[in-house]
Parts: C-alpha cells; structure tokens; sequence
C-alpha cells in the first residue's frame, strides 16, 4: 500500500517544484511596471463605465453549481477507467449506481428548467 | 405605416424602364397634383431617376405622401445624403426612394440655405433615416428637427473643429496635428457616453425617464434580481468583425439595450475624394469594402460612366461581370469563414480562407494587388486579362462548388449550428424594409429584390441566374441564402467565361481613358489625347447620379456630383452595412449576449464602408 | 565584452552566466511572441491571412491571437488609426503588461498612408513606441512573417541586466509617445499630399488654379 503512495507524493512534490520554479524564473526575468491604467479592468480600451462590484444575476451561481457537480463527477469516472479490468462487474454496478443518483439530479435540473437561460 | 390598400410586393421586383422626360413618371405627376408651387424643380438623372426639388418646408409631408399611398409605396429609403457645392449657397440633401411594390426610383432634393440649415426629419417614417440623417448632421451641420437622438455619429461625440464635408472645412482639419493628438488623448466619459448610456449606468445626477429603450430599468426593485450592467463590446473586440463598439446593458446574460458606436475607422474618404481626380479615387474604392474590393471598383466607374454617358465595350462589360461575382464569392467566403469562427467552427476559417487565397491568386496575376486591386478605369480597365488567366479562373469555379459542399456538410445540418442559428435574429419584411435593408438581409426575410435583377446593369439580364430568398428572416436563413448565392455566382462566372467576346477592353475613345501606348508613341492625335489626360485629368460633364449595384453586403450606392471638372464636387458612398447594422439593436434586444455575436455575424458588415 | 565583467555602453554586468540566461530568456520570449492584433481596415485581412494554413504564423510561435491585452507580448497594429479610435490604441497598449513589443503594419499604421486628413493620426509612433514598421498597402502576409523576425532580432539583442528597452514610466499611461514639436514634424504633409488643391468649390490653395471654374454651369444645371 505504502509504495503506491511514494508515487503521489513523488508527483505532488514534483508538481510544486516545477510550478515554483516557472514562477520563480518569471519573476526574475519579467519587467514589473505597474501603473495605475494598466491595473485597470479590461473593456476593450475604453473606460468602464458603472461600478464592478454590482450584484448579478442569480443564475450564473445555479449554471456554476450545476457546472461543479457534474465536472467532479466527470473527475470521478477518471481513476475508475484507469482500474476499471481490476474491479470487475462489482466496481461496475456501483458505479452504475452513482450514474444513476447523478443523472436523477440531472433529470430534476433539466426539468426545473436550470439549464435554460430564462 | 402603409396604407391597407398597398399592393403587395412581387415575387420577383423588377424596376420599371428608366425615364427620358420626368413628366412621364406618375409619381412626379402625383407630386406636382398634391403640392403645386412647393415643387421647385423636376428632371432626370442620367440613369433615369427622376428627380424632384421640393420646398424644405414640404419635404416630410412630400416623403410621408410617397409611403403611404398605394399609387407611390416608395417604401425603402435607400439613402439620405448631404452635399455641399461650395460658394456660400446652399447645402442639398438627397432622398434616393426605391418602391419596392412598383419598381420605381425617385430622388427628392432639398435646398437648404446656410442661414437655416433645418429640415424635419423622416425617422417616424423610415427607421433608416435615424442613422443616415445623424451622419448628414455630422457631416454637414444640418439640423434635422425631432429626430430622437441627433448626435454625431463617425465623428467623436464632442468633436469641436467643425462639420467635416463642408466645403469651407479644411481637408486637415482646423487644429494642428499635435492638438489633435491632445484631444483625442484626453477625452472624459461625456465624450465616450451618450447620455443615453450615461443614464443608464446611473451615472448621470437625474433619472432616467426619456431613455427610447424598452423597459429603461424602471422596474420595482425585486429582491432577487441582479443589477443590470452597462459594458463595452469592443471596438477591440475579435467577434465585431471590426472597430464596432456596442454598448449593451445587460441583465444577466440577456440583453435589454444594444446601442451601437462606430466612427472608430473613420477615414474622410469621401472628403479626400473630392481632392483626387476621377481616376484617383479608385484607389480609395478598394479601402472601404476590402473584403470585395473589385465591387466597389466597378460601381464606382460605372457611376462616372454614366455621367460621361460613355458606353463601355462588350468585353470590358463581361470581365467585370466575371470579377464582380468574384468578389461576390470573395466577400461571401470571408463572411462564411469568420462567421463560423465567431461559433466556433474554426475549420470552416481554414477551408474559406484557402480558397480565398486561389481568388487572390487571380487577383494577383491581373493587377498584382491581393487587397486592394484598383482594377477598373473610367472607360475600361487598367489592362486586359492576362494569357491563362481564363483558364485559371475556370478551373477555380469548377473547384469551389467542393468546397462549399464540405463546408455545408459541416454546417447545415449541425445541430449546434443550427441550434445557434434557427429563430436568432429574426426580421420580417415590413420592419426590414422600414430599416432600409438591402441584399441578403432582405431576401432573408423573404424580399427577392437583387439589383442584378431590378436594375440590371453589365448585361446581368442576359444572364440565367437566381436569387435565393429566405422564408422566416432568421440568422440561418441569411446563413444559407449567402451559400445559394456563391452558387449562383459560380453560374454567372461559367456563362460569363463562355461567353467572353475578344475586342479592346478599354473604350476608344481617347478623351475618356489613356490610348495603349503604342499608339501614343506614335500616333499624334493618340499622343495629345494622352497628354491631356495627364495633364488636365478626365473632364466629366456637369450633372449628378446616384448609382447602385448589388454589392455583397447590399445595395451600394455611389452618390456623385460633377460640376464639369477633373475632380468630383462629391463622391458619396452608401455603403450597405451601414443602413443594415442599424437594425441590429432591433434583433439582439432581448436575447442573450452570444446572440449578439450571431446576429453580427449574420448581417455581414464591414466597417471600413460603414465609417469610411 | 569586457573582460572586467561590464558592458560598454551601459556599465551594466556581463558574464558569461548572464549572457547564457539572456539567450534563454530572449530565445523562450522570441519564439512565443503571443499577437495582440489591433487590426483596424485591410491589413487586418492580410493578418488573418498569415494566420492561415498557406502562410502559418504558428510556425513562428505566434498561433495564439491574444484579443486579451494581458496574455498579448505583441501589438500589431494593422489598419489605420481614426483620432476616435487612439486612446483606444494608446489605452490597450498601456494595458499590455511587459515585455511588449509593437507593430506597425502597413501604410496606414506608419504614417498615415494615403489619408492625410482630419481623421487619421499620421503615424502610430505618435501614440505609441513602435519596434517594427512594415510598409505595404497593404503588405503581403510574408511582409507581415518578415517584420515578425526582425521583431525576434530584436529581441535575441536584448538584455535582462540592460532594462532599457523595457523601461514605461506610470506616468506615460494616456500620453501621447512624441512630444508636440515631434508629433508636428513627423505628421508634416509630403509627397503627393502636398499637391491636394481643389478645382472647384472655393477651397482656395497655394498651387496653381486650374483653368475653367465651371461652378456656375452646376448652380444652373441643378435649378
């Protein structure tokens, strides 16, 4: 059990290096001229006009949450394709069951009418 | 809106026969009967329209007549211009109308003293006129009363040095470069924002009663709701198909108010052009529509043709049909291939651009320009289709129908496409109409009305060609109306190549276009036809037109005055795109935001002819 | 170089290790030279096309057209700048945050091309400091690749210990690059727009008349 571990932490490690050192190395080399019209928002070259920190549309948080469940379900039936000879049909029908419990979720979103913009 | 007892518009418009003697036209005997003494002056253009002087003070009784009755129904403006003939006289304003039910072509003019440059506008009339008439004031000062919102529309919103195309405005302008500069740098959010915006931002210190929007935010405050939000698309945007700025107020994702902005590539071409002799400004042709530049060659030199009266010959008529339709592929390709980028499609940008790379080819081997091709000459063209060209240009419309059909087979039937495409955008006929659209925009929605056919000008009757007509007016039935058409250009480029007569390409007569110089070096009269030409330019008689030709994007209309001399009084362009992205508001209110980018795509523009 | 471990010009420390992390740097930055491509008129089209499969920009590690100012290393400029559209310009070149680079291509873009008039800055360098100009009206997509190389020249020039071409004051955000004097002698009229003079119309002009006014036979013609 251990050794598979060693591989984790070995990929994790490595992971934190070489991000590190990519933000490393581009601090070193980058020139950092702040200014205040550089630090503004982005609208394509004109002045913003109206305040960012107005409150929007309830609906972008329900398209993110349905967005966040179904990406972490997909996340899911990653690891189980990878071993997926190794559990057999049991690692099937219970993987069939968490399909089925998502998709009931889905069918409920799809019918409320959540994935419709209106 | 028109009366009950309009006819309604025929299946296929064709125009009437182009008049000799303007009496003989019913609406100008339908004029005089109503309004007598207002009308000053009648006569005909060159191309046959007659053309009707009336009071300033009659003229919106005089349009509001024109509509509405069922004997006239001119029921498209086509085009609204100014123009200043110098001298401290007066400023005309042009109303080109087209009857679409009848086939009629009418231009109404108006004399407009320096003392009292007022005239009331016809936006309650004709939705075009909104955007026409506020480049009229821009341009020229002309105050038109109760437009709903008269502010600049190319010029920068508080531009100070003066009213550009007024002969007394210096072609530089007023202030020295480095001043302008200055102020272009320095501009507060007063000069960025209509006050429109500004009010619906909640920046402004009053409410926002008068905004023309459909709800204007003034809704109860419901606690769930979100604020509506006031942002820029562009003008550096990738998916505005160029400097297009939209200011959209958003709710959520949906869309409640779309004003447009353009002006951001403002060139002063239509000033420039009356600095440059006839010939030259073809160059500045190819800069408005560079996606189809040949179009725009052509049409304009048909335009002067006509005020020369010069009648060009048989193969110079059939080289620049074969390079209009070209174009016509050219522009509708580009329009293929950036509208499915803009959905994301990006292979069909791969596909369409190759093969506009095989068009460029042959623009290349004829004038060696790809972009900008200044091909046509006042009597002729620059020069004679090189050897092998035909047969490259064959052999390219024998490739292209492949290359559609894969791109169709892409297209047509996906369900994404389509599920972004079927019933976004939708325009019906009479609102397409009261907009002013021209080209696919209108016979998407079911008008067939196609220059070539109304008006037909090269020899295009003499064509067998179709003009594919949408049914519901969406942004797919613009979509595949725009295929149909390559295929039918392809058509007209086969006949066209088939029937390719030889002769002289240019006209023979020396006053109009330069002698080979073969025959200048050794012939006299050849030799001093030649240098006067050089010397003096192309003296084009006295006398005004307004021509149109079937561009890609529309109906292009060339509005020029000549008082005789080597270089034009006036040279307006009426770019299509112009007339059709005012419409776009009216289509993308109320949906989403991504609609926005499909209806842009979908009406086709190019900035470079809608700011010139 | 200098043996005792400075540059010449500048004073600035060279050795061999920075040289060896200069070539890196320099060769990592030319070879993925992200485009912001600011494309205005026609050259905007020639641009798209070297983004094309028969020209294939992505061979030189600029496939990503960045609209985004933030992600973009590269401004080209392509199309002529409307006095409307320069603090837009001037606004998005301000927001690319360093090293940046930028393009002038075409006519146009460089000194106003041939619009000399109230409308068209005369020349981008105005507004902004530009790197490479790039003639053409406008330049085929091999002008636009070329000028794409002398921009990596460039950079293989460039130093991490040197900063001078990445210096930007906060206080130039919104100015114009050239001072008045400068911007009046660059936007100078020459060539062929130094003969603009009318025939008609009462535009009077230094150059000569042309005989034959015929204003009068247009006011009698058009009554």
């Amino acid at each position: 059990m251990k050794q598979a571990y060693i591989g984790v932490i070995i990929l994790f490690v490595v992971g934190l290096l070489t991000s590190g050192m990519f933000l490393l190395l581009s601090h070193l080399a980058s020139a950092y001229r702040p200014s205040a019209v550089k630090a503004m928002p982005y609208e394509s070259g004109i002045d913003p006009l109206g305040d960012t920190r107005q409150r929007y549309s309830v609906k972008f948080y329900i398209v993110a949450m349905l967005f966040i469940v179904f990406d972490i379900e997909v996340i899911f039936f990653l690891p189980w394709a990878v071993v997926f000879r190794d559990l057999g049909l049991f690692g099937l029908i219970e993987m069939f069951i968490f399909i089925f419990v998502l998709a009931v979720g889905l069918a409920y979103a799809w019918r409320k009418g959540a994935l419709e913009w209106d | 809106m028109p009366s009950t007892l309009a006819p309604s518009i025929p299946e296929l418009v064709i125009g009437t026969e182009p008049l000799i003697d303007a009496e003989q036209s019913p609406s100008v005997q339908a004029l005089r009967n109503r309004f007598g003494e207002a009308v000053r002056a009648v006569r005909v253009d060159p191309v046959g329209t007659p053309v009707i002087t009336i009071e300033p003070a009659r003229i919106h009784e005089a349009l509001s007549f024109l509509k509405t009755d069922a004997g006239q129904s001119y029921d498209l403006l086509l085009d609204v211009m100014g123009a200043d003939p110098g001298g401290d006289v007066v400023i005309q304003v042009w109303y080109q109308l087209w009857s679409m039910r009848h086939g009629h072509m009418l231009r109404l003019l108006v004399l407009l003293p320096r003392s009292d440059l007022s005239v009331q506008s016809a936006v309650d009339l004709y939705a075009a006129a909104d955007w026409l008439e506020r480049e009229v004031y821009d341009m020229y000062g002309v105050h038109f009363a109760d437009h709903p919102d008269l502010r600049r529309i190319l010029m920068p919103e508080n531009y100070d040095e003066g009213f550009p195309l007024r002969k007394d405005f210096p072609l530089r302008g007023r202030f020295t470069r480095s001043e302008q500069v200055r102020r272009a740098l320095n501009r507060s959010m007063e000069d960025v924002y209509a006050r429109e915006e500004l009010a619906l931002a909640g920046v402004l210190e009053t409410e926002a009663p008068e905004v023309p929007g459909p709800e204007g935010g003034q809704e109860a405050p419901d606690d769930l709701a979100g604020q509506k939000m006031v942002i820029n698309m562009g003008p550096q945007h990738p998916a505005t198909h160029g400097v297009l700025r939209l200011v959209l107020q958003l709710d959520g994702e949906t869309v409640v108010r779309c004003i447009p902005h353009i002006g951001y590539l403002h060139t002063g071409i239509e000033k420039t052009c009356e600095y440059r002799e006839w010939n030259q400004v073809i160059p500045y042709t190819d800069r408005m529509d560079y996606l189809a530049p040949m179009l725009y060659n052509v049409g304009y030199v048909l335009a002067v043709e006509s005020l020369l009266g010069v009648e060009i010959t048989p193969r110079c008529r059939v080289v620049r049909v074969i390079l209009s339709e070209l174009n016509r592929i050219l522009g509708h390709l580009l329009w293929l291939g950036t509208g499915a980028m803009d959905l994301g499609a990006t292979t069909v940008f791969l596909y369409t651009f190759s093969e506009r790379e095989r068009i460029y080819n042959l623009h290349e081997a004829y004038c060696g320009g790809r972009v900008t091709t200044s091909v046509t000459r006042v009597g002729g063209m620059l020069a004679d289709l090189p050897v092998g060209w035909v047969e490259a240009c064959r052999e390219f419309v024998e490739g292209l129908p492949a290359t559609l059909d894969e791109t169709e087979r892409l297209l047509t039937r996906n369900s994404i496409w389509q599920g972004r495409m079927i019933d976004v955008g939708v325009i019906d006929v009479e609102t397409a109409l009261d907009f002013g659209l021209t080209g696919p925009n209108l016979r998407g929605s079911g008008v067939a009305y196609d220059v070539r056919k109304a008006r037909p000008y090269l020899g295009y009757d003499e064509y067998d060609f179709d003009v594919p007509v949408g049914v519901v007016g969406d942004t797919y039935d613009r979509y595949l109306v725009r295929l149909e058409e390559m295929r039918q250009s392809v058509r007209i480029i086969q006949q066209a190549l088939d029937r390719l007569p030889g002769g002289p390409i240019n006209v023979q007569d020396h006053t109009v276009i330069l002698p080979d110089k073969s025959e200048a070096m050794s012939s006299i009269d050849a030799m001093i036809s030649h240098f006067k030409l050089v010397m003096e330019g192309l003296q084009v008689p006295a006398g005004d037109v307004w021509y149109s030709i079937e561009a890609t994007k529309g109906e292009l209309g060339f509005g020029i005055i000549s008082d005789g001399g080597s270089k034009p009084v006036r040279c307006r362009f009426r770019g299509p795109s112009f007339v059709n992205l005012a419409s776009l508001p009216h289509m993308v209110e109320g949906g989403l935001v991504s609609d926005v980018i499909t209806c842009n795509a979908s009406i086709d523009i190019v900035l470079g002819e809608i700011d010139r | 170089m200098n043996p005792a471990g400075g540059d010449v010009d500048t004073g600035a420390p060279v050795s061999w290790i920075t040289t060896k992390v200069d070539a890196v740097v320099n060769w990592s930055r030319r070879n993925s030279l992200w485009p912001m491509p600011m494309g205005t008129a026609c050259c905007a089209i020639e641009m798209m096309a070297s983004a094309t499969a028969k020209f294939d920009i992505a061979r030189f590690g600029a496939e990503r057209f960045s609209f985004s100012p933030r992600q973009a290393d590269l401004m080209i400029v392509a199309g002529r700048v409307s006095y409307k559209m320069a603090p837009i310009l001037r606004r998005i070149w301000d927001q690319m945050p360093q090293p940046k680079w930028c393009i002038s291509m075409g006519a146009c873009a460089s000194s106003g091309g041939m619009f000399d008039n109230y409308t068209i800055v005369q020349g981008i360098d105005q507004l902004v400091p530009v790197d490479v100009y790039i003639p053409g009206c406008p330049p085929r997509p091999e002008s636009l690749l070329y000028g794409l190389m002398m921009i990596q020249e460039k950079i293989k020039g460039e130093s991490l210990m040197n900063p001078v071409h990445r210096e930007e004051s906060p206080d130039s955000a919104g100015q114009p690059n050239l001072p008045p004097e400068a911007i009046e002698l660059v936007a100078q009229p020459f060539g062929n727009s130094t003969g603009q003079n009318r025939v008609s119309g009462v535009e009077g002009t230094s150059a000569v008349r042309r005989p034959r006014d015929r204003r009068e036979r247009l006011l009698e013609h058009q009554d």
